[in-house]
């Protein structure tokens, strides 16, 4: 991989170079190739064996403030003359942005630290051993409860990966990265013709760090039997417990009204707090980007920034925005290294591994605690509005009662505004795990409004 | 209908290939045994242009070119796809294809003969051929209007993204089919702010249209009607939670059908035994007053194709009939395992995907009511008009959808708007609880995306008004 890296570096700036001699008075351009491949079982035998090697370049070509982007997948000399003179043709149509000038050459990160994001025994594995990660996965879900009676499928899948970044201040620096996971569903029938799926997954930047199949397997046919019996509950208000997933999920909605797109295009309901509480005291939010083998980490952000670690959130005080260089002179403040680099078109904003720092209580005593409550284990649907911060979700989980989990419930909703739900924060798990890039442990939130029968 | 076969002479050539080499393509790929493969060439080209306070800020363009090759072998599936279109790279990915299939004699590929299709997307002004100042004034015309419409307006972004899709298929069971797939969208995001309080809305539209699409659809239209979902949301009362009779607007909410029985009634899942609807064919799984259709071909649709991404011709597939089901939607793996003819359903997001069974156009059939006797019915409830998007749980049924636009039904009337709303339920329950629904159905306008198995495909939904008696609102307010 590391032969590729450089090849993809050199080829990065040699787009560069002849785009600024085709005219373009700033450059900057991503290139990416790998191969992923998926295998996937159902049922004891092979149902997919997937593999692509995808290739794409992008570049962000400057005539003085006009800035346009493209896309490409063809390297070919030809096709790059061609993209570059079509690129410098846009910027024709664009209004002068000063603010959305390349990044400042004295920002650039001047090295790339080494995070060990690349395994080299992900590629080198063979179909067959995939194969049988993926039987042994599917079996042990099937095996793992006599309630389970069919299995969605088990997959393992991977993808290896070289970057390079490359821009007319000089900067080029190029990384590669994996990721393999396994996941599996099984289904459990339910006694009124219902079906109850589980599923579950996990994922890595190196092979030993994902869990066995044997334990994915579990997990996946516990999820399925423990909602059988599930329905929906009256509607009540009452204090919520989040498992670390769904509790990550949140964060994830957060973060993203701490993006500069959201904070600078007036769409985020935190666009004029900073400096302001906007979660209970004993909540601090942080994006680290240099984890080794973090699964979000990054030596360097997508327009060359280095990689720094973020509080966002310092004991319930919003510290801080996640900003690329464009939305950073937009809003008169420092870029923070969250450039994103999709693929395709101008930088976003992106978290790396973001987490909610972890409190000291065991997860299962945060339940103990609840006379009557909701425990949360699944969320679903698209019930956040990051204008006003309004909160409303699908949801599955069980009942609390007494401080045990009892009856599962699913078909009810999960309502409370984003200021309130972070501010009612009232106890914090000690169980983080970052088996994810963005990650919680458990919360309970002290009260949240129910929607069922 | 007209009919059209394509250019196939541009089209191999589109992709530096030929007859000759496609099938020396397709017999490799089938060289270790395996039932059928096919070669799904693709390139589409995607361009983007953004106003933003008054600015052209952003003007993207972009070029995608490759080949998925597949190799089916009973119900197991070998993929491979590669942007290397030489016939070296062909090769390699067909031998990796290949690989699925564990022995068994090698099959030649039949020779290919040309597959008509329907033309139901013909464009008069395409968007990519317009000179790039009249596509600007388009976005301006809609910038000004939605600033025009309301002074708490604070922000107006307006963007136009255009693509065209083309795509050649070669099959080894013969056949050869080309379609050249345009696509626009036209979208207007507004947000209104008055003190510290703050909304936003999105409107717009588009489908398989060219600049002919704003004839029809003006860009101050969708400029003042986001400036309007914007501002009349700005100060909506929280949404009351539990139990209430709900009645969904004609048009988007179509959205219902697609999360409520669309997804359960792909056959993948049903082949898989993972559906609730798994096995129900001719059972009651709706009130009789719906009747559910997917249609690929009604013309210049979103969701519409000339012919789907396994070389088969679109069709009108009726799902819900009275209320009993009547059938699934099918790609080429599940209808051979149901030992059905094709329903023209098989699509993927791209030649970097496997096709599956999936959605194109699915709506609700126009039934006997009058809309405001329909409102004039409730007593209290919720009426809701626009959504955000909707995610079903295939396994049990369980499904949501997010409000963006609501109001309260008070004393039969439209009264307040309420906001963040959130309603659930169950696919077979909520279709069972139809109790009334109007004459006044209506398609969406063209901005749909449905997610599947991390492939994204453009869909259209549509529905007359209707009367849910009751469903779980999941509003915050006891």
């Amino acid at each position: 991989m590391s032969q590729t890296v450089r090849e993809l570096e050199s080829f990065a700036a040699s787009v560069v170079e002849r785009a600024t001699a085709a005219g373009a008075t700033a450059a900057e351009v991503f290139a990416r190739a790998g191969v992923e491949t998926e295998v996937g079982v159902r049922d004891g035998a092979i149902e997919t064996l997937q593999q692509g090697s995808p290739k794409s370049v992008g570049l962000r070509l400057w005539r003085g403030d006009k800035s346009a982007s493209t896309y490409a997948t063809d390297f070919s000399a030809d096709a790059i003359a061609r993209v570059i003179a079509d690129t410098l043709a846009l910027t024709e149509l664009v209004d002068p942005v000063p603010e959305a000038a390349l990044v400042d050459r004295e920002l650039l990160a001047t090295s790339s630290p080494e995070l060990d994001l690349c395994d080299p025994r992900i590629a080198a594995m063979s179909p067959d051993e995939k194969l049988e990660l993926a039987l042994a996965c599917e079996a042990a879900a099937l095996a793992a409860d006599g309630r389970v009676t069919t299995s969605g499928g088990a997959s393992v899948s991977d993808a290896t990966m070289a970057r390079a970044l490359a821009n007319s201040h000089g900067f080029c620096f190029g990384y590669a990265e994996s990721y393999t996971s396994i996941g599996v569903e099984v289904i459990a029938d339910d006694a009124d013709g219902k079906k109850r799926n589980g599923s579950w997954s996990s994922v890595a930047r190196h092979r030993d760090r994902v869990l066995s199949p044997d334990e994915i397997g579990r997990i996946a046919a516990a999820r399925a039997v423990r909602q059988l019996g599930a329905g929906p509950i009256a509607t009540e208000r009452m204090p919520v417990v989040f498992d670390p997933r769904t509790a990550a999920s949140l964060l994830g909605m957060l973060f993203s009204v701490l993006r500069g797109n959201a904070v600078e295009g007036r769409s985020s309901y935190l666009a004029d707090r900073l400096g302001e509480a906007i979660a209970a005291s004993r909540v601090t939010i942080i994006d680290d980007p240099l984890m080794p083998r973090g699964l979000g980490s990054r030596p360097h952000d997508g327009e060359g920034l280095p990689s720094r670690r973020v509080t966002f959130v310092d004991a319930g005080v919003l510290q801080q925005f996640a900003l690329n260089s464009t939305n950073a002179r937009k809003l008169g403040r420092a870029p923070t290294g969250h450039a994103s680099r999709p693929a395709s078109g101008a930088p976003g904003e992106s978290s790396s591994n973001l987490y909610l720092v972890a409190g000291a209580l065991a997860p299962e005593s945060i339940i103990d605690d609840v006379e009557r409550g909701f425990y949360c284990e699944g969320l679903m649907g698209f019930g956040f509005n990051p204008a006003t911060g309004d909160f409303s979700s699908g949801a599955s989980g069980r009942l609390i009662e007494g401080g045990k989990l009892t009856r599962p419930v699913s078909e009810v909703t999960v309502a409370c505004a984003f200021p309130d739900l972070f501010g009612r924060i009232d106890a914090i798990g000690s169980d983080l795990v970052h088996d994810r890039s963005t990650c919680s442990p458990t919360i309970r939130v002290s009260e949240a409004t129910i929607a069922g029968v | 209908m007209t009919t059209q076969t394509g250019d196939l002479t541009v089209a191999f050539r589109r992709f530096s290939t030929d007859t000759e080499t496609a099938a020396r393509v397709l017999s490799r790929a089938l060289a270790r045994g395996g039932d059928f493969a096919d070669l799904f060439f693709e390139r589409r080209e995607t361009g983007l242009i953004s106003l933003d306070q008054q600015r052209v800020e952003d003007v993207e363009r972009a070029i995608h070119l490759g080949v998925g090759v597949r190799v089916l072998a009973g119900d197991a599936t070998g993929y491979a796809y590669t942007e290397d279109l030489s016939t070296d790279g062909l090769y390699r990915a067909a031998d990796t294809a290949a690989a699925i299939a564990r022995g068994g004699g090698a099959h030649e590929a039949v020779a290919a003969e040309t597959v008509a299709t329907p033309s139901l997307y013909p464009i008069e002004r395409s968007t990519f051929d317009a000179a790039a100042l009249d596509k600007l004034a388009l976005l301006r015309r809609a910038d000004e209007a939605a600033r025009a419409y309301d002074a708490r307006v604070t922000r107006v972004t307006v963007t136009l993204v255009e693509s065209v899709k083309d795509i050649l298929i070669v099959t080894s069971d013969g056949r050869v089919v080309t379609d050249h797939q345009p696509m626009l969208r036209f979208t207007v995001g507004v947000v209104a702010e008055e003190g510290s309080a703050r909304q936003s809305a999105n409107e717009g539209g588009g489908g398989r249209v060219g600049l002919e699409y704003f004839d029809a659809h003006s860009p101050e239209d969708a400029g003042r009607e986001a400036a309007r979902i914007a501002t009349t949301m700005l100060h909506a009362a929280e949404a009351p939670a539990g139990q209430l009779p709900v009645v969904l607007g004609a048009g988007d909410s179509g959205i219902l059908l697609h999360e409520a029985i669309g997804h359960g009634l792909e056959a993948d899942f049903n082949r898989k035994k993972t559906s609730n609807y798994s096995g129900r064919v001719g059972e009651r799984v709706a009130s009789e007053l719906c009747t559910i259709v997917d249609d690929g071909t009604i013309p210049s649709s979103r969701g519409s194709i000339n012919v789907d991404d396994e070389g088969n011709l679109p069709s009108r597939n009726v799902l819900i009939e009275d209320g009993i089901l009547r059938g699934y939607l099918h790609d080429h793996l599940s209808r051979q395992h149901f030992g059905l003819d094709p329903s023209g359903n098989g699509r993927r997001q791209d030649y970097q995907h496997v096709p599956l069974p999936r959605m194109t156009n699915t709506y609700m059939l126009a039934g006997p009511h009058d809309p405001e006797e329909i409102i004039a019915s409730v007593e209290r409830g919720i009426y809701a008009r626009s959504f955000s998007g909707g995610q079903v749980n295939i396994s049990n049924g369980d499904f949501v959808f997010s409000v963006t636009e609501g109001y309260l039904i008070e004393g039969g009337r439209i009264t307040a708007p309420v906001k963040g709303v959130n309603l659930i339920g169950n696919g077979p329950d909520c279709l069972g609880r139809v109790t009334m629904c109007g004459t006044d159905f209506e398609l969406s306008d063209g901005r749909w995306t449905c997610g599947k198995d991390g492939q994204s495909v453009p869909v259209g939904v549509g529905i007359p008004t209707v009367k849910i008696s009751s469903m779980t609102v999941g509003g915050s307010r006891t």
